[in-house]
């Protein structure tokens, strides 16, 4: 409690960092790495001079350590860096996934905008992510996460999504 | 090979067309399954092999992020595939995740013949498969990225290939009692070709040998076996009728022999009776012709004799009455041994003194023994029977021959005549009469031959005893006539005893 008191004293000029995310988080975090193996990645292929996997965070961060701990793990042999941002205009070529954060939902069509065309995989847990252009939503059900995806856009960026993936998930198209 | 005898040619081919098409249709339907067996459960295993790694690819995503319903509907699609009798995917803590059974409404479990197998196969993380009777198990983890995340385990039954060859050995059955009607009725028609003129051989046999007619001859067959059977057959039918045909005629010619010949025979046969007759006729006629004359020649010289003459003249007329003598009693043999040979004498029966006529006998021959100064003994019992019934000329003609003998080959001692009974019986008595000499002696060789007729012990004896060597062989058989017998025995230098037995 003083930590958290602490927090609100120092204001918003500090990074938002929970020391202790939540369950849920801790499986959202874990289902990201597990969606790197159904998805193929063209640049990272591609491009062999690029020695780490960016995995970014757009937004308020109610992962904390726990999308830290990815960092130990790797990714078709490239070990997983992550980045934090608070303005998609931030987001480079570093990074092969963005989180967006439900913080950014009023935002989220001219990040996805600004995002289009780019090897980057957009993922988020805001309702109707997918609905609105993002590739791959986390939708939390009575027991577990389960997935929708906009299989235009992925497309539309080049990813090609595994079928045994596509199978557990629903799939979205945009809104017309 | 039992099934093939006793029955006709044509059977025994369809029997073994039979046989042989048969065995031919089980061993190859048997070796067919045997090897669909073999390629099935070979093929099953790569066909369940890849439908493992089918799902285990699809089910990724379900392990991953804990989606059982998805992972569920894939394992639900294994009820296309009748031979699997039930999957189960499990995650990377053994606990099963999703499962299939082939029995509907029925969860999956693992069985219990399984159990100790999958232990292995969790413990190695391997893909492996086995088959477990005809049962096939498959076992394959799941990976994702090259890390096991979870287990498949599917169960697969032969039970499909069972079906499937049974429905098989049906339709080879059906087809089976198909091909052996066809087979049936195939070498129906063909083994005629065989058969038919074997039939036909047998036929002409047959003929031949009920009709004895050797004159047949049988229609050349085709250019086989039969045919060389038939064409020599043929052949042989040829050469019995020609030996038929020589023995025929040779058995003519014997015929007409064997009548010649008997006629020839019965032609001597009556001449030499013809000829035996006129012998016999002959003699019956000489024996008086020749007596009378010689009688007459006898009568004359003793009246001479009577007559005063110088004594030159007497010794002539003595010498003549002797040879007149001589004469008449070689006559007399000669014309005896002839009666004896045709059976013509007839022995008389007459009662006379046996003692007497022995007597009388040895006197005959005194004269003779004291010219060569032999003695005589006489030795008769006085048991001998007085009267005896018999031929007593006859009797006294054998006693004379003996004696004769004895004194003329004996040089110097004794010459004995002695009789004994042997046999007495109510009717008749059986004498033996024995004549003995110190005499030269006759061996065993000339033993034998000494009563045949014309003998004497050899020839140099008749030149200087004299004699036709006719008397023993008449004695002999005068003997025989009246049922006794004449024994020799004699040793060469030791005399001679030879033995008469009588019946009278």
């Amino acid at each position: 409690m003083q930590l958290s008191i602490l927090l609100l004293l120092t204001g918003i000029s500090l990074p938002l960092y929970p020391a202790t995310p939540s369950t849920e988080y801790k499986l959202k975090a874990a289902l990201i790495y597990k969606l790197t193996k159904f998805i193929e990645w063209p640049e990272v292929q591609s491009d062999q001079s690029q020695s780490s996997f960016g995995i970014c965070l757009l937004g308020e961060d109610l992962f904390g350590e726990a999308l830290d701990e990815l960092e130990e793990r790797n990714v078709l042999e490239q070990s997983i860096t992550v980045y934090r941002f608070s303005q998609s205009d931030a987001i480079d070529a570093r990074c092969q996934i963005v989180f967006i954060s439900k913080s950014k939902q009023a935002f989220v069509v001219p990040i996805l905008q600004s995002l289009k065309d780019r090897p980057i995989l957009t993922l988020s847990d805001m309702a109707d992510f997918a609905k609105q252009g993002g590739m791959l939503q986390f939708t939390t059900g009575k027991k577990h996460v389960g997935f929708r995806i906009n299989l235009e856009s992925a497309k539309q960026s080049n990813f090609v999504i595994a079928a045994p993936l596509l199978d557990i998930a629903t799939i979205i198209s945009s809104k017309p | 090979m039992n099934f093939l005898t006793n029955i006709s040619i044509a059977q025994k081919l369809r029997r073994i067309v039979f046989l042989i098409t048969g065995v031919i249709l089980i061993i190859a339907s048997l070796v067919y399954v045997a090897i669909e067996v073999h390629y099935y459960r070979k093929n099953l295993v790569q066909h369940i092999s890849v439908l493992a790694d089918v799902i285990a690819t699809n089910t990724t995503a379900s392990l991953s992020f804990d989606e059982p319903k998805t992972a569920q509907k894939i394992l639900n699609s294994l009820h296309k595939e009748a031979v699997i009798t039930r999957a189960i995917l499990f995650q990377m803590d053994e606990e099963p995740f999703a499962s299939y059974s082939d029995e509907k409404e029925v969860q999956a479990t693992i069985p219990i013949e399984d159990s100790r197998w999958l232990t292995k196969a969790f413990l190695e993380k391997v893909a492996m498969n086995r088959y477990d009777n005809d049962d096939l198990d498959l076992f394959r983890p799941v990976l994702l990225d090259g890390e096991p995340i979870g287990y498949l385990y599917i169960e697969s039954n032969l039970k499909p290939l069972y079906d499937q060859i049974t429905n098989y050995l049906q339709i080879v059955t059906l087809l089976f009692f198909f091909l052996m009607l066809g087979v049936y009725l195939l070498s129906y028609y063909f083994h005629r070709s065989i058969s038919g003129p074997i039939h036909y051989l047998v036929d002409g046999m047959s003929r031949v040998s009920k009709e004895q007619d050797y004159s047949l001859r049988l229609a050349p067959g085709d250019n086989d076996e039969v045919g060389v059977i038939i064409e020599g057959f043929n052949e042989m039918l040829g050469q019995i009728e020609e030996r038929d045909k020589s023995l025929a005629s040779h058995r003519e010619e014997l015929e007409r022999r064997v009548e010649e010949r008997t006629a020839s025979l019965s032609k001597a046969k009556d001449d030499a009776e013809s000829a035996s007759w006129a012998k016999s006729e002959f003699l019956a006629t000489m024996s008086h012709e020749i007596r009378t004359p010689m009688n007459g020649v006898l009568g004359m010289t003793e009246l001479l004799l009577d007559t005063s003459l110088d004594e030159h003249a007497r010794r002539l007329a003595h010498t003549a009455h002797r040879s007149a003598e001589t004469l008449l009693s070689v006559i007399n043999d000669i014309l005896d041994f002839s009666k004896i040979e045709a059976d013509k004498l007839q022995l008389t029966h007459e009662d006379f003194n046996l003692r007497q006529l022995l007597e009388e006998t040895l006197e005959m021959v005194t004269d003779q023994a004291h010219r060569k100064e032999l003695e005589l003994l006489p030795n008769l019992p006085p048991d001998l029977p007085e009267w005896v019934s018999g031929d007593a000329a006859r009797l006294r003609q054998i006693l004379i021959n003996l004696l004769g003998n004895a004194v003329k080959f004996t040089d110097q001692g004794e010459v004995s005549l002695s009789a004994h009974v042997v046999e007495r019986n109510a009717d008749h008595y059986k004498l033996a009469i024995e004549v003995s000499d110190t005499g030269s002696g006759i061996n065993s060789a000339q033993q034998e031959i000494i009563f045949d007729a014309f003998s004497q012990a050899d020839s140099s004896t008749t030149r200087r005893h004299g004699g036709t060597g006719l008397g023993l062989a008449i004695s002999k058989r005068l003997v025989s006539l009246m049922g006794g017998r004449i024994e020799l025995d004699s040793v060469p230098g030791q005399g001679s005893r030879s033995l008469s037995a009588k019946e009278g």
